[in-house]
């Protein structure tokens, strides 16, 4: 899991992977952005990085494994995840933009907050998520298994999830609108909640 | 600090240990298993493979799914059990108290006592994560045998958890991690709760 190293500057936030700064007050965001971006291209298992509220833009990341990271509040544009591992990760609050999650096995990862426009997920093994209050727009989970993934509170819109393992996937209090379920196992999703 | 969490087929939970962080060979090799709702080859691989000395099991309530594997988990380790009931399992344990500090070899542990899922629950803070067992959950709190219960245990949870400064990450008894912020925001029961107590009683509205 990613330790925890406080701002240099004093302000409460923490420092960035490799760095004794926060995004904030690194002298130049999108060089650290670059750094950590190489990092993760070179190493096919990243382990415990901290990188919260940095910028990625076109970054490639497939096939990669990430165990015990945090990009909270971080932003994705136009990034590939295609076949990527994914355990016991955190991008709360991160904002992901045209990015591609296909083939990917992601299993114990909180996407809570997160705010999710035009990204696919297609294909992909997306167990044990949660993805309460994030607001997803036109995003495809068509073929995967949700087995055990939360979207408590969440906001779905223009959405797909065709031929999905609903199996005990909370959609409590979420607002859908033009949510496509079919050929999935909505029957063992839960909709409401358990207790009156 | 190493995080390793195994899903327990049996009750579905989540186990989790807790490993120091190996910098070099000087480095203390102290490990901590929270709720052993199995104990699998994973878990006794994870152990071993680091070198770890196990230094303790802490029981987040004694609920089956989250102490199955404790016998056999003391088969094989010989390990003090700390939990809020003085006995899990028919196996004694070490009685903790809310507000308690347990030092685990270099592991530091805080208890955080949160009763209502069942009396003897109990929130466990190792550095920046709280292992929440059943009282909370991504989203959602513990159910309760009542509505005293339920109303304990979310007096404990947003008097003594959710005040906690900082961005805690949440690792509960089931279902997906979380964080504290995310739940701030998020929590379906919390919310539901919040708006319950600004709705203005019907008599009282009248003469406003």
């Amino acid at each position: 899991m990613f330790t925890l190293f406080p701002c240099a500057a004093g302000c409460g936030r923490t420092a960035l992977f490799g760095s004794h700064l926060c995004a904030l007050h690194a002298a130049d965001p999108q060089r650290e952005a670059a750094r950590i971006g190489s990092y993760i291209a070179e190493h096919p298992v990243v382990r415990d990085i901290n990188v919260p509220s940095l910028g990625f833009v076109s970054a490639d990341f497939s096939g990669r494994a990430f165990y015990g990271c945090n990009f909270m509040r971080a932003s994705f544009s136009m990034c590939l995840f295609t076949g990527a591992v994914m355990r016991c990760c955190f991008f709360d609050f991160a904002e992901f933009k045209n990015c591609d999650f296909s083939g990917s096995d992601i299993q114990f990862v909180s996407f809570a907050g997160a705010k999710i426009t035009n990204c696919t997920f297609e294909s992909s093994e997306l167990i044990h998520l949660n993805y309460d209050g994030a607001e997803i727009f036109e995003c495809t989970f068509n073929n995967s298994n949700l087995y055990n993934t939360r979207f408590i509170g969440a906001n779905l819109e223009q959405s797909s999830f065709v031929d999905c393992n609903l199996k005990k996937t909370f959609f409590i209090d979420a607002a859908q609108r033009e949510i496509s379920f079919k050929a999935s196992n909505t029957a063992e999703a839960v909709f409401e909640p358990e207790r009156a | 600090m190493k995080i390793f969490m195994h899903y327990s087929t049996y009750g579905f939970s989540n186990c989790y240990l807790v490993g120091t962080d190996l910098y070099d060979d000087d480095s203390p090799r102290d490990a901590a298993v929270i709720d052993p709702g199995c104990m699998e080859e994973p878990m006794v691989n994870f152990i071993e493979k680091h070198g770890y000395t196990l230094r303790g099991v802490l029981i987040t309530h004694d609920h089956s799914s989250h102490v199955h594997g404790l016998r056999t988990l003391k088969r094989i380790y010989d390990v003090d059990v700390y939990a809020v009931n003085p006995r899990v399992q028919e196996i004694r344990t070490r009685i903790i108290r809310d507000g308690e500090k347990l030092n685990l070899g270099a592991i530091g542990v805080e208890v955080i006592a949160v009763p209502g899922h069942s009396a003897d629950s109990a929130v466990f803070r190792v550095n920046h994560t709280l292992f929440t067992g059943d009282c909370l959950t991504a989203g959602l709190v513990g159910s309760a045998a009542s509505s005293y219960g339920s109303a304990i245990q979310m007096n404990a949870l947003l008097g003594k958890v959710f005040p906690l400064p900082g961005n805690y990450i949440i690792l509960p008894g089931h279902g997906p991690p979380s964080s504290m912020d995310a739940e701030r925001s998020f929590n379906y029961d919390v919310n539901n709760f919040e708006r319950s107590k600004k709705k203005v009683p019907r008599f009282t509205s009248e003469f406003t």
